[in-house]
């Protein structure tokens, strides 16, 4: 796996040299969470996983930069197969939304807690509609929005789900689909 | 736009429909992304594709901003559309001929915002900038 580091301070790019277990992957999420990067997902595994990486531990060798790597096994976990996802970090809590799961997209809404790994493979969710199935959207944590134009009232903090591509037909078949609004 | 209140765990549905007040709605798209800046807290909406109906997805390289706390009138803009790799692909649902490509290397920040956003949201940049002194997507930019 290659990770590459752009320092915003001298505005120049360093290699992360990881360890071999750190296979390449895609499709995948990084959230920074108490100065460790928790990767989750990824296609080229069949999209299971949670990959933590902290380059707080780096050694420079010959201008390469090793960063400690720990890969969560499913033994430990029991994590659903997921690409395509959103991932979004709220307090010690990971919020993993759609995504595709062995071919199919999804919108379930999942949790991780960073802090003791404790995966909830389905947030109970108290009212409202959910988005439909989806990959390929966005998210972002607010600490407040308005929702509806005529109601001035903010909630929050909230997780707000952007457009996506949605489609009957699964990855095996063609690039053949829909795409969600933004707004 | 779906919202989850994480207080109540409850999904809304926000909705921006009034278009002209709110500025040009941004197309249907797939594979962009959207930060949160807490800086001006606004969100900042850049690119993706787009191919409904279209055997052939269109790159979007289009920037927009949205300020969540209110969905008044200007709460969401665009900045600019631009290029990607030297290829202009046009915003979808804009009439052929009636939006320009924004050469940003080639003009300043100001000149292509002049060119390129209606009046009413340059006014509102203007005093957007005499309000914070900067713009954060107009320093993305350059």
């Amino acid at each position: 796996m290659k990770v590459d580091v752009f320092n915003l301070d001298t505005q120049r790019w360093k290699n992360l040299k990881v360890s071999s277990e750190f296979k390449n992957m895609v499709s995948h999420t990084t959230n920074l969470y108490d100065d460790k990067f928790y990767i989750y997902g990824n296609a080229s595994s069949g999209g299971v996983g949670l990959s933590i990486l902290d380059p707080t531990t780096e050694e420079e060798h010959a201008g390469r930069i090793t960063g400690t790597h720990t890969k969560v096994s499913l033994e430990e976990i029991p994590f659903p197969s997921v690409q395509l996802h959103t991932a979004t970090l709220y307090e010690d809590t990971l919020y993993i939304f759609g995504g595709s799961a062995n071919g199919t997209r999804i919108n379930t809404l999942s949790s991780l807690n960073l802090k003791t790994l404790s995966y909830q493979p389905q947030v109970p969710i108290k009212g409202g509609t959910p988005p439909g199935v989806r990959s390929f959207h966005s998210a972002c944590l607010v600490p407040n929005i308005q929702v509806h134009t005529d109601d001035p009232t903010t909630i929050g903090p909230a997780i707000v789900i952007f457009g996506g591509f949605f489609g009957l037909e699964s990855w095996s078949a063609s690039y053949k689909g829909s795409f969600a609004p933004l707004l | 736009m779906h919202v989850l209140d994480l207080q109540t765990m409850t999904w809304h549905e926000g909705k921006l429909s009034n278009y002209g007040t709110h500025g040009v709605l941004p197309a249907a798209r797939s594979n962009h992304t959207a930060e949160y800046s807490s800086y001006d807290g606004r969100i900042y909406m850049f690119g993706g594709c787009y191919g409904k109906d279209n055997p052939e997805v269109i790159f979007l390289s289009d920037l927009y901003a949205f300020e969540p706390s209110w969905t008044g009138p200007r709460s969401l803009f665009e900045i600019c559309i631009g290029k990607v790799a030297g290829i202009h692909y046009p915003l979808p649902g804009t009439q052929k001929g009636k939006r320009k490509t924004a050469k940003l290397k080639q003009e300043s920040v100001e000149e292509m915002l002049t060119r390129v956003l209606p009046e009413q949201v340059r006014e509102a940049l203007v005093m957007y900038q005499q309000k914070h002194q900067l713009l954060l997507g107009v320093k993305t930019l350059k």
